[in-house]
């Protein structure tokens, strides 16, 4: 009896869960053209196609694609808080957040001194591609978002952002991702971040997943991590539907933030968005899909 | 689409098949290569003398045995060939070896099985027309005149026999008798008082059995050809009869017959290597399998329409078998890869790396590809580090990378030459650009998933390896795509099927598990 439920679960698997092959196949080479990839590969033409249709993003201060650009470093960024990141980087590699700035030092939120010139040889490193498996990328000087108050207590290592997947301008899943103090401030799953499953219809956040077991408060504040309702959640599943609805990509994975200050703001999207929200959610996306389309 | 492009290659591959089989008459005896022995002798010691002799008898050709590339390794010494036939003799003097020496012949084997029918009525007196007496004559070690053969031949055999009976029943009584581990030579008198003995004294006895039965038998010896390195040669008989001499070996129990892996050295009772007294001296033969186009293949290129058949156009070309063998068996492992990969889930640096890995071990055997992919990996990762310091662009840095693995390969190549590990030389075969960014994809795990993710990684890559170079190093398949090198296409189509198949991978379930366990409570 117990080997034969083992066997239903195996031979059930492929019904509820959504897995690599089918992922390939049957929805990025489906929904989503090659020669459109580029929308959302890089960072610099997404917040374009953002900024078309209206929709909110971080303001971009200067967008560097060559190294002579950067003698005028101090003038075009002025600011003392700013973000940089790799126009074609992935899973957050190559961002620095700057938080503070002394004359000519500049503090960065991992907690490293930075000189101008240290500062320029990073943006150097990104422009001959670092980041981008050596192909020559472009570096962008973003303003820094800074986690609404809600969910300070959630995201107190670094930025939080939401991943809702869209599929043909359906949200169909959606995960919170908080960084950690083993994440190093980044919100990725598989650099130490939380996954946290989110009710699609009402934004109150369902279960937790941390490092392949399931959780309930945040190990670094001890936050509660169930219960939670997001704000602005039919604003944020607005803007995920919206970038759907206009994006020649039809699967994609949105990621967006909560800013202090700007509210709900999209972050950039993805078109091969990743299969570990599943474990996040405790819920196989095809399971979901099928069930959209029955009932 | 798909199905109609996937039943066309099948239908495709089953229909050249077919007409090669019913209609070209490829009969698998004709067609499937044959399994061949590379032999080296390797003669090794130590002198304090200036002249030292060093002699060995190696084989010749005969009409079950084709011996070829033979090459010899001399260090200081001059080789002369003496004798001919099973009497031929590798002469190596040395005017001026001082310390150690060592001095190799190596050559490859085609041998064929064959077994005897023997007329039941044949009598003794109409077997033996030829003047054969040598191989009826008493010996040192072969005691034919003493009362004690002519015993036991009574008590065998019995009176009034006939040949097949003679040889059947003497032959039955040797081999109960224990079979003993070689050690020195054993007279078939001692053979018969022990009623145990290794091969050369049981097969003594036989010869000396049948020798007063007045049949003509000698002892030949040899080696029983396996993948190894061993330090055993073998003896078996040979009986006159019918004109024929026909192979008995009482040791390992073939009966009118000798199995493919039986290579005849010397024909008579000889002692297979001899050497100036006091030196230190060692022998050992290194024995080592590999697939040769079947003998057969001339008569199948003088079958009409023909042009199917790929081994005539090579033949001209001059590629070598081994290439187009290895060449076949790619898509084997690229497919076992493919497999691994998008079936099981096993995550590997490279897609068809370990394809590549295990067609270059082909030649250096398994565990020498493994150890040196794993040390070229390895230690070119830690130049990596050295480089990656100096802050380099990337494709500069690969293509440092690439000279490095150049280097290595070489370095390997010589030291194993100097240590005398032969296979591991062959490593120059391995895919060098692929190995570059193989160590560039290591490298960078170990960056951003850290030094046990990479490992991991690195360890999946060496199963999904040797499971390819099970594949590929099968016999079966080897002769197989040899035979039919349209079952490529079967491989395409198997491709095809895997890049429609939406499965979970196994690695998935595992993943997911939490979750499919949960639906099902």
């Amino acid at each position: 009896m117990k080997f034969r439920q083992f066997f239903q679960t195996i031979m059930n698997a492929e019904n509820e869960i959504l897995g690599m092959n089918r992922r390939n196949l049957e929805f990025v080479r489906k929904y989503n053209k090659r020669c459109d990839f580029p929308l959302a590969d890089d960072k610099v033409v997404a917040k374009e196609f953002f900024g078309r249709i209206g929709i909110p993003t971080a303001r971009t201060i200067k967008v560097y694609s060559s190294m002579f650009e950067l003698r005028d470093f101090d003038q075009d960024v002025s600011e003392s808080e700013f973000v940089i990141k790799p126009a074609c980087g992935s899973q957050g590699k190559g961002i620095t957040v700057v938080c503070s700035r002394n004359k000519q030092t500049y503090q960065t939120a991992g907690g490293r001194s930075f000189t101008l010139e240290d500062l320029k040889r990073e943006i150097v490193a990104v422009l001959f591609g670092k980041y981008s498996l050596g192909h020559p990328d472009a570096a962008l000087i973003e303003e820094r978002l800074v986690p609404a108050p809600e969910l300070e207590l959630l995201s107190p290592a670094g930025l939080f952002d939401l991943r809702i997947i869209v599929v043909n301008g359906v949200p169909s899943i959606s995960m919170l991702r908080l960084p950690t103090r083993k994440s190093g401030g980044k919100a990725n799953l598989h650099q130490g971040g939380i996954g946290v499953g989110v009710n699609l219809a009402t934004g109150v956040t369902e279960c937790a997943y941390f490092s392949g077991s399931l959780i309930q408060k945040h190990p670094d504040t001890k936050a509660e991590l169930i219960g939670f309702q997001i704000p602005f959640w039919k604003d944020l599943l607005d803007i995920s539907r919206r970038i759907g609805e206009h994006s020649p990509l039809k699967y994609i994975g949105v990621d967006l933030t909560i800013d202090r200050k700007q509210g709900p703001v999209v972050l950039e999207f993805n078109a091969r968005p990743g299969l570990e929200i599943q474990n996040a959610n405790q819920k196989g996306l095809r399971l979901l899909m099928s069930g959209k389309k029955t009932g | 689409m798909f199905k109609w492009i996937f039943s066309l290659l099948l239908i495709l591959a089953s229909s050249l098949i077919g007409y090669k089989v019913f209609y070209l008459g490829y009969t698998p005896e004709l067609m499937l290569p044959e399994k061949g022995y590379r032999v080296r002798y390797i003669l090794s010691g130590e002198s304090d003398k200036t002249n030292i002799n060093l002699k060995a008898y190696i084989p010749t050709e005969d009409f079950r045995q084709r011996i070829f590339d033979e090459t010899f390794a001399n260090d200081r010494f001059a080789l002369q060939i003496d004798g001919e036939g099973f009497l031929r003799q590798a002469v190596w003097a040395g005017a001026e070896v001082e310390g150690p020496f060592k001095v190799e012949y190596r050559f490859s084997v085609l041998a064929k099985a064959v077994s005897w029918n023997i007329d039941p009525s044949l009598a003794v007196s109409e077997n033996s027309t030829q003047d054969l007496e040598l191989y009826l004559q008493e010996t040192d070690l072969i005691q034919v005149q003493s009362p004690q053969i002519a015993e036991l031949l009574k008590q065998v055999v019995g009176p009034q026999a006939n040949v097949l009976e003679i040889v059947k029943k003497s032959y039955d009584h040797i081999v109960a008798y224990e079979t003993l581990a070689f050690k020195g030579s054993t007279s078939a008198l001692t053979a018969l008082a022990l009623g145990k003995a290794s091969c050369n004294g049981k097969s003594r006895l036989l010869v000396a059995l049948l020798r007063r039965a007045g049949i003509p038998a000698r002892v030949v010896g040899g080696l029983v050809m396996e993948d190894d390195r061993k330090r055993t040669s073998h003896q078996w008989v040979e009986v006159f009869i019918q004109g024929h001499w026909v192979s008995f070996d009482p040791t390992n129990k073939h009966f009118a017959s000798i199995p493919y892996n039986y290579l005849k050295i010397y024909e008579s009772d000889q002692v297979l290597f001899s050497h100036t007294s006091d030196i230190a001296f060692d022998w050992s033969f290194n024995i080592n399998s590999f697939v040769a186009p079947s003998a057969n293949l001339h008569r199948l290129k003088e079958t009409e329409l023909n042009a199917l058949d790929l081994f005539k156009w090579l033949d001209k070309t001059g590629v070598p078998l081994g290439i187009i063998n290895i060449l076949l068996v790619i898509p084997i492992g690229a497919l076992v890869a493919t497999f691994f990969r998008n079936v099981v889930g096993l995550q590997s640096f490279g897609t068809f790396l370990p394809a590549l890995i295990a067609a270059a071990a082909q030649e250096t055997g398994v565990w020498w590809g493994l150890l040196g992919f794993t040390s070229v990996i390895l230690v070119l990762s830690v130049i990596r580090a050295a480089f990656e310091k100096l802050d380099l662009l990337h494709t500069p840095k690969l293509s440092a990378m690439l000279t490095v693995v150049v280097i290595l390969l070489l370095m390997f190549s010589v030291l194993s030459v100097k240590f005398n590990f032969t296979d591991l030389s062959r490593l120059t075969l391995f895919p060098i650009a692929i190995l570059t960014l193989t160590t560039e994809r290591f490298s960078l795990t170990i960056e951003e998933k850290g030094l046990f993710k990479a490992f991991l990684i690195l360890f999946q890559t060496l199963v999904v390896t040797a499971i390819c170079y099970a594949f590929m190093s099968n016999l079966f398949l080897q002769t197989a795509f040899l035979a039919f090198p349209e079952l490529t296409l079967f491989v395409i189509a198997l491709n095809l099927w895997l890049g429609r198949w939406m499965g979970l991978r196994v690695s998935e379930l595992w993943r997911f598990r939490r979750i499919l366990l949960k639906s099902t409570t």
